[in-house]
């Protein structure tokens, strides 16, 4: 019972808390990769591609991230998917991550793009070298912020594929739990776990916002 | 009346017109900016466009450098349509434009500001563009501003280097959108005397202005547009004078009275 019987178990929440940070990194990479693409799609402003994509957020943004996982993890196999907990984990925070994050980078474009896209399109700039060498530069500086803040979401979400038994932090500390009978203890040493990683974000975050708004110096 | 030219324009044109504008038609919505507006500016030629607000200057503008697109009618620079899509790079090339706002890239200092579009659509070097980049920023006045990012520089500054911008590209012509529109009134005069020199250099200029002496001293020809039509265009000295449209007298009374 108590502390001294959840470090003796601390070797399980360590490898949960591996597997937490594998998941958040995959997470966060695939999600930004999707999510940028996305958002600067959006960005063309072709009709039906840009239709196409506000759908898409409005169906990952409007159902609960814990459905989107059953849907991965149980519905996929029924149309001949093979996937297993880490993949299931894996599809659902990429697709649902993704959606927001196409909002955060098209919100960064639209934002610098207007009387920038003009300047860049004045000296004769063609769409991708305005995109590279004007648009995006400035709207990533813009992006950032907001970015950090949601892969911070992201490390916590991970916390889902709990509910299916893959084994990550929180489903480590639900059987350490099990063992030690000390759930107060168990859950305050696994917060401290997540603050590893979530208050650093934050810092970052925090860092970042000073910086944009200072502004080009 | 405009200085002795010293210089002829350094584009050769090959008897084409910088700007051939041929009865332009524009419309926002229900709103009709550019009726049937016609209008050439020749080479060295330097034409102000005057006029109220929301008369269709900028738009018209914008349109000669493929930032709008024509309802109907057809602008040609040095030859090119720019009713043809895949023009329009080289149109930007031939026609620059300096507008209101600056809209200098902030994230690049004043010189890479200005090199930016030869050494990507020119395919300049970097060493040539920074020389050219560098010595078109002492043109200016602001050779020792050469790294400077635009933040730190004042309205006045920032306008000359998107000048020096516009410069940059070599272009046959130049438009100017109400470029002293949003700076302090100290500032105006630094960016009028660059426009001064760069006309008296040979520069065919189109400029949408509110600056009525300035207009009266550099220009070739005044144009009073209203409501997306030529009303009255000539001589500045005639149109300032002896105006013969009431519209235009009317417009002229109000703005010379302040």
């Amino acid at each position: 019972m108590g502390f001294s019987a959840v470090f003796a178990n601390i070797a399980i929440l360590i490898n949960g808390f591996v597997v937490t940070i594998q998941l958040s990194i995959i997470a966060i990479v695939l999600g930004t990769l999707l999510g940028s693409l996305l958002g600067i799609l959006r960005a063309l402003d072709f009709r039906i591609l840009s239709g196409t994509i506000r759908a898409y957020v409005a169906v990952f943004r409007g159902t609960p991230l814990l459905m989107q996982l059953f849907f991965a993890f149980f519905g996929l196999p029924m149309l001949g998917f093979d996937v297993d907990r880490a993949a299931a984990a894996v599809v659902a925070l990429t697709s649902y991550s993704g959606a927001y994050i196409s909002e955060i980078v098209y919100g960064g474009i639209i934002a610098v793009a207007k009387d920038q896209g003009d300047a860049a399109k004045a000296v004769g700039l063609s769409f991708w070298q305005m995109m590279r060498f004007v648009v995006l530069p400035q709207a990533m500086v813009v992006t950032l912020a907001p970015l950090v803040s949601w892969y911070i979401g992201v490390v916590k979400d991970t916390t889902v594929a709990s509910v299916i038994g893959y084994t990550d932090l929180l489903r480590n500390a639900t059987a350490v739990v099990a063992v030690t009978n000390s759930p107060f203890e168990t859950y305050l040493v696994t917060a401290g776990f997540f603050f590893l990683l979530t208050v650093p974000m934050g810092r970052v975050v925090a860092i970042l916002e000073a910086r944009t708004a200072r502004g080009w110096q | 009346m405009p200085y002795g030219r010293k210089t002829p324009p350094a584009v050769n044109l090959d008897g084409r017109q910088p700007i051939e504008i041929v009865d332009a038609v524009k419309s926002f919505g229900h709103i009709t900016v550019l009726r049937g507006l016609s209008l050439t500016v020749g080479p060295g030629e330097v034409v102000v466009l005057i006029g109220a607000s929301g008369s269709g200057k900028s738009t018209l503008l914008r349109c000669i450098v493929g930032l709008e697109t024509l309802d109907a009618g057809d602008i040609r620079s040095v030859g090119l349509s720019v009713r043809e899509k895949h023009n329009l790079r080289a149109i930007r090339t031939h026609v620059g434009i300096v507008f209101q706002q600056f809209n200098l890239f902030p994230h690049l200092s004043a010189v890479d500001n200005v090199t930016l579009g030869p050494r990507l659509v020119l395919h300049q070097s970097r060493e040539e563009a920074r020389a050219q980049g560098l010595a078109l920023l002492g043109r200016v006045g602001l050779a020792d501003k050469a790294d400077s990012y635009p933040l730190k520089l004042s309205g006045g500054q920032q306008q000359r280097v998107a000048i020096a911008r516009a410069l940059a590209m070599e272009p046959a012509a130049i438009l100017f959108d109400e470029v002293t529109s949003a700076l302090d009134p100290e500032l105006v005069g630094e960016v009028l005397a660059v426009m001064r020199q760069l006309a008296q250099d040979g520069m065919t200029m189109l400029v949408v202005s509110h600056e009525m002496k300035f207009a009266r001293d550099v220009a070739d020809r005044v144009v009073f547009i209203d409501e997306g039509v030529i009303v009255e265009e000539g001589n500045p000295d005639l149109i300032f004078t002896e105006p013969r449209d009431p519209r235009t007298r009317q417009f002229l009374r109000r703005v010379l009275e302040h």
